[in-house]
């Protein structure tokens, strides 16, 4: 296994709030980690670092190779690193499909000029590119409403596509910010399965931040503790459903 | 750009969109022939000068909807007209090139000056956008009003040369008439191709949310930089061809009511579209002409009907037949 992302000693300070105080964590290839903790812990926050939305104010991160750290978020999508955001996050008045189509923005084999004077060779690619894109929705299950506003979607379906567009710039690692908010169980074991696809058919890995236990247990290899932007706990689902620090902090007492 | 969505939805679009390549050239080749025959169907001159105001107009909405592509609103964009206007008529005046070169040169010119005010200030969103192009617009009045030797200040530039290809002399109304609408033809045809382009895929995933179009890989500083280029560059070109149609500028003559116009085309005409921008232009360029006699009401007048559309057609006038046949069907 190879190290794909490595965070290492990353704090972010917002003013006086020190949001993530020295924060390491490791993805491999093949792997999927779980980002746990409860709410204001600094999980959005440590995607946000790492997706470029904002500098860390210390740290090194690196990703296949990369130094990322104060690399333009499009540049690092295009090294391999997607994200999915907590809220979701879709093109609203774009069809479904033309929004997994701006996901593959930069696989595309289309080129400005082709386009601009809509030359055969460019719609050849477009029509490359859209089929492509309809796989993609198939594998989410979203591909029978391609042709509907992304807006004007259910809830549940949104957040598929969110996932579709962040799959459709072929990421390496993936990074799914609460995947399952706001989905009822069976959603949101729907939802586990389909990461758990994603993971095997493509070989992405993902670093996923989730509040759904029963899913997050049940797919992921490992699992970072956070709370109040310290990192309390590491180690497998097993290890962290009995560390007490752990239980105290946001698993509550319950048995899980 | 929804144009991007409706088009070729399914993959199988390849015989629809030659049949869409027909209907297009036939549409061009109908306009240009209503082109042909129009300043001879004009009553009078007037009329000539007014149908030459509204396609520079035109093309000054539509260069404002390309900014408007990537969610930007450009409170100066007369500026960027009146930059190119001037750079073109003291090219001509003071160094004697050739009118059609000059207004070349000044697109190119105003394009290069977007660029660089553009990677400074497209950072800004929203309202503080709006205000910096405000203050440019501003500072581009001052600016010409000030600067006394080399734009002769408060008087203008006057006897400014019209604008002669191989010896034909588009100084004449009618005869600039064709001139404005072969430009405007191939701005409209530009935009249009624009807008289905991979940059206008990435123009309109700006507009409707920037931080997913980012984590598209879409370099959204570079496609904004890139809109704004465009735009203004396409108006300093427009404004260089009333440079060289009325012959005479002034600071007067783009200031910050015209950059209200431009926008009050884009709101009234129906901004989600560019047909909008051009329908815009057509039904506002003339209206002040006609409405001489109340000089003074004119901005009031613009006001009224642009709070008029918002209230009653949000979609703009674009939107009338749609909006209608909805009521029509009593839907
Ligand atoms: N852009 C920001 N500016 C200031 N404070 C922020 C910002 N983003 C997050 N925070 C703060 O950082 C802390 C962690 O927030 P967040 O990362 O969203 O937590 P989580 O995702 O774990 O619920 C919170 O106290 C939040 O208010
Ligand atoms: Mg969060």
């Amino acid at each position: 296994m190879t190290t794909l992302l490595d965070v290492c000693g990353v704090s972010k300070r917002f003013g006086g709030l020190m949001a993530l105080k020295d924060v390491n964590l490791t993805v491999s290839d093949n792997e999927i980690v779980g980002l746990i903790g409860p709410n204001g812990a600094g999980k959005t926050t440590c995607f946000n670092v790492i997706s470029g939305t904002f500098p860390p104010s210390e740290g090194q991160i690196t990703f296949d190779g990369h130094n990322i750290v104060g690399m333009r978020p499009n540049r690092i999508v295009r090294i391999g690193l997607a994200r999915t955001y907590q809220a979701t996050s879709v093109f609203p008045t774009a069809t479904v499909l033309e929004n997994v189509v701006r996901g593959a923005f930069t696989r595309s084999e289309d080129t400005f000029l082709g386009s601009l004077l809509g030359l055969a060779a460019s719609r050849d690619a477009d029509a490359r590119l859209r089929r492509h894109c309809m796989e993609i929705l198939d594998r989410v299950g979203i591909a029978h409403v391609h042709d509907h506003l992304a807006g004007a979607l259910p809830y549940g379906f949104q957040r598929r596509l969110g996932v579709a567009i962040a799959l459709a710039s072929d990421p390496k690692v993936i990074m799914m910010d609460e995947p399952a908010a706001g989905l009822n169980p069976e959603e949101s074991h729907a939802m586990g399965q389909l990461i758990r696809e994603i993971h095997e058919a493509g070989g992405t890995s993902v670093l996923i931040v989730e509040h759904d236990m029963r899913l997050v247990m049940g797919i992921c290899h490992r699992l970072i503790v956070l709370d109040h932007g310290e990192q309390i706990a590491a180690g497998s689902p097993e290890e962290i459903r009995n560390n007490r620090q752990v239980i105290e902090a946001y698993l509550g007492t319950e048995a899980i | 750009m929804n144009t991007v969505d409706t088009h070729m939805t399914q993959p199988t679009a390849a015989s629809a969109s030659q049949r869409g390549f027909w209907t297009r050239i036939v549409l061009v080749t109908l306009a240009c022939a209503v082109a042909y025959a129009t300043p001879g169907l004009l009553p009078n001159l007037f009329y000539v000068h007014i149908a030459n105001l509204t396609l520079v107009s035109g093309i000054f909405a539509l260069s404002l909807w390309i900014i408007y592509c990537v969610g930007q609103l450009s409170l100066g964009h007369a500026a960027f007209a009146g930059l190119g206007a001037y750079a073109s008529a003291l090219l001509s005046l003071r160094l004697g090139v050739p009118p059609f070169v000059s207004l070349l040169i000044a697109g190119i010119g105003t394009a290069t000056v977007a660029a660089l005010l553009g990677a400074v200030i497209l950072r800004l969103r929203g309202v503080y956008f709006v205000l910096v192009t405000f203050l440019f617009g501003q500072m581009f009045t001052l600016m010409v009003l000030n600067w006394q030797s080399l734009t002769n200040g408060a008087n203008g530039l006057i006897s400014i040369p019209p604008i002669t290809i191989l010896g034909l002399s588009f100084g004449p109304r009618p005869v600039f008439f064709y001139f404005a609408f072969v430009v405007f033809l191939l701005v409209l045809l530009f935009t249009w191709a624009l807008s289905r382009s991979t940059f206008g895929r990435a123009f309109d995933s700006i507009e409707q949310n920037i931080d997913l179009a980012e984590s598209c890989g879409i370099d959204t500083s570079k496609y904004q930089i890139i809109a704004f280029t465009i735009g203004s560059g396409i108006a300093g070109v427009g404004g260089a061809m009333i440079a060289h149609y009325i012959r005479y500028i002034s600071p007067d003559t783009f200031t910050f009511h015209n950059s209200v116009a431009y926008i009050t085309m884009l709101v009234v005409g129906g901004r989600s579209l560019f047909w909008g921008a051009v329908v815009g232009a057509a039904f506002l360029t003339p209206l002040p002409e006609f409405l001489r006699d109340f000089a003074g009401l004119q901005h009031i007048i613009y006001g009224a009907i642009m709070i008029l559309v918002l209230r009653l057609l949000p979609g703009g006038l674009i939107s009338l037949p749609a909006t209608l046949r909805r009521i029509g069907g009593g839907k």
